[in-house]
């Protein structure tokens, strides 16, 4: 029995978030406006019409470039594709072929690599309708920033494409390059999809080669995936529709399939072209460009520290643990604001304010979407409740409240509430507590003596409450321990 | 010429392309691909015939590959002009019947045509 294996690449779109489109001024924001009030003569692809580049879209390319660790080209020009389709009404989309602005890239996740191919600018095109016997078109995205990745064809399972659009959305919302909501067509990925005979290909300058007189058999592009988690679902159904067919004799043709999600199949959408097919040709209208590396750099300083970066400090330097990291990373509002309210304690403290802050402030959040947050008092507050959390002079709960306080009512004197909530760490004071819950609380005495140490929990329980939460946690176990063990 | 000059050439355009063949012809499957890539239906007569007829076109400009060009700089653009660029500036677009006006058809303020899927 021959075996198959499955061989993935991905095409990666996503918008940049500019506020005209690529080669002329309507307004890029075309979600939900009025069909056809965003053109012009060049998006309407009128003889005539000059397009101009978007300066800000170059430098939204580099940006993204350069955080998904490509080279930046120094030259680079666009070209135009030819196909024939309503949604495109000059009869070629401006692309570039062979002069990418970004290439040489990767992403790491976890243990694994994955390499970028190439990273090029080019326009969207125009939305369509198609209803019974005619179908409408609405030019408001024709002409849209539209950049395109592309990986190698390295991806060996669903799950590491899956896994590496997850990372790359991440990414590019981080850097801000592009909001990347797939639900609104801002991000579209498109795996390659292939399966070939096992030990009869290899790899040649990043391309699948065929060994001896082996042929390779054709690649499937799968479009209209409408959410990440279908990435996953559709190669894996593609992997087994296409060793089906040549399990059974069948021969596979390359073509363009459609995700439907409803069913979980791909359905045939058209032959797919190759590339000569789409006659290339430079664009005239579009003076190539040169990116000096003046520029490169002055765009590399505008680079945020990148989760991943963060999440190894936060872990290896600060001992919050991974989990907490992941929790704060991953959304990235939150994460800025954290690393804005944190940026003056010092290591040791901010695993306590990461504590603080996933569970207090990020609730506060959550129930309060809106609020604008005071980052530089709460800057103040987190400082002044790490300080006090890292001498014993509070404890946890308290903490929580006084920041809950200051949330709710930012003109909270935080710094009298620390003074007043001073926790007891009087031993004695603690210890004639404690003989006295002991003597009330048979029960959870017994239990811990019998070996039950868990019940200790109920024990504590009881002296916080008699002391309204102000006692010294870690001296109370302490203390009890060493009264019923004595 | 320079390895350097060279180098920045071939970092300015395409690949070279071949011309064609001498025996070349196009087959039927070949025109049946063109055609769907194009959007064409084309009857069986006419599969009979376009093969021989392109091929003749195709060959008529394979002429240009006569032409000596060893001392012709490759380039991509007519002109030396680079870096053009806009500033990201919204202005303002077409209204919706300006946009429409030269359309055959249209509806609810699209662009309507016959049916292409």
């Amino acid at each position: 029995m021959k075996k198959y294996d499955l061989i993935v690449g991905l095409e990666i779109h996503f918008e940049p978030r500019t506020n005209s489109k690529m080669f002329c001024r309507c307004s890029a924001d075309f979600w939900e406006k009025e069909p056809n009030t965003q053109t012009c003569p060049v998006c309407l692809g009128m003889p005539g019409a000059l397009p101009v580049l978007n300066g800000k879209a170059v430098e939204l390319a580099i940006k993204v470039g350069l955080a998904l660790n490509c080279q930046i080209a120094e030259y680079t020009k666009f070209d135009r594709k030819h196909y024939f389709y309503p949604d495109l009404p000059k009869g070629y989309q401006i692309s570039q072929y062979d002069k990418p602005i970004c290439y040489d890239g990767h992403l790491v996740i976890g243990p694994k690599t994955f390499r970028i191919q190439r990273i090029h600018m080019e326009e969207d095109v125009a939305k369509m309708i198609h209803e019974n016997d005619y179908s409408l078109i609405d030019f408001n995205k024709s002409g849209v920033p539209l950049f395109e990745l592309v990986t190698y064809p390295e991806f060996r399972n669903g799950q590491d494409a899956y896994d590496f659009a997850r990372r790359l959305r991440h990414i590019i919302r981080e850097v801000g390059v592009s909001k990347a909501d797939m639900e609104k067509g801002q991000m579209r990925c498109e795996p390659n999809i292939s399966v070939q005979e096992h030990g009869r290909y290899g790899y040649k300058d990043g391309k699948i080669w065929p060994i001896g007189d082996y042929k390779l058999n054709p690649k499937v592009e799968v479009k209209n995936i409408a959410s990440i988690s279908f990435i996953k679902k559709a190669i894996e159904y593609e992997y087994s529709r296409q060793v089906d067919i040549l399990k059974n004799g069948g021969k596979l043709i390359q073509e363009t399939r459609s995700w439907n999600n409803e069913k979980g199949i791909t359905e045939h959408q058209r032959a797919k072209e190759s590339a000569e097919d789409y006659r290339y040709l430079p664009d005239p209208d579009i003076p190539p460009l040169r990116i000096s590396r003046e520029l490169v750099a002055k765009i590399r300083s505008t680079l945020p520290i990148l989760s991943d970066q963060r999440k190894k400090f936060y872990v290896e330097e600060c001992g919050v643990r991974e989990s907490t990291a992941n929790a704060i990373l991953e959304d990235i509002k939150f994460a800025k604001q954290f690393l804005k309210i944190t940026e003056n304690l010092k290591a040791s403290s901010v695993n306590i304010a990461a504590n603080l802050a996933l569970g207090t402030l990020k609730e506060y959040i959550n129930e309060n979407p809106n609020v604008k947050l005071d980052t530089t008092l709460l800057k103040s507050v987190f400082l002044a409740l790490t300080d006090a959390l890292n001498t014993e002079q509070i404890n946890f709960n308290t903490a929580r409240e006084i920041l809950k306080a200051t949330l709710k009512n930012p003109k909270t004197n935080f710094e009298q509430l620390i003074k007043t909530s001073t926790q007891t760490s009087n031993s004695s004071e603690l210890e004639n507590l404690i003989n006295k819950v002991i003597a009330e609380n048979p029960k959870p005495v017994a239990d811990y003596k019998s070996g039950k140490t868990a019940a200790i929990g109920a024990i504590i329980g009881k002296i916080m409450q008699k002391t309204k939460g102000k006692a010294n946690a870690r001296l109370v176990q302490e203390l009890i321990v060493k009264i019923l063990e004595s | 010429m320079g390895k350097n000059q060279k180098k920045q050439l071939s970092n300015n355009c395409h690949g070279k392309n071949e011309p064609i063949q001498g025996d070349f012809h196009f087959t039927p499957a070949e025109i049946r691909k063109i055609a769907e890539i194009s959007m064409l239906n084309l009857t069986e007569s006419e599969l009979e015939e376009i093969p021989d007829k392109l091929t003749t076109v195709v060959k008529y400009a394979d002429v240009l590959y006569k032409i000596d060009v060893k001392d012709v700089k490759p380039t991509c653009h007519a002109t030396s002009i680079e870096n053009v660029t806009a500033e990201d500036i919204v202005e303002p677009s077409l209204t919706q019947e300006e946009a429409l006006k030269n359309a055959k058809a249209s509806k609810n303020g699209y662009f309507k045509i016959k049916r292409v899927m």
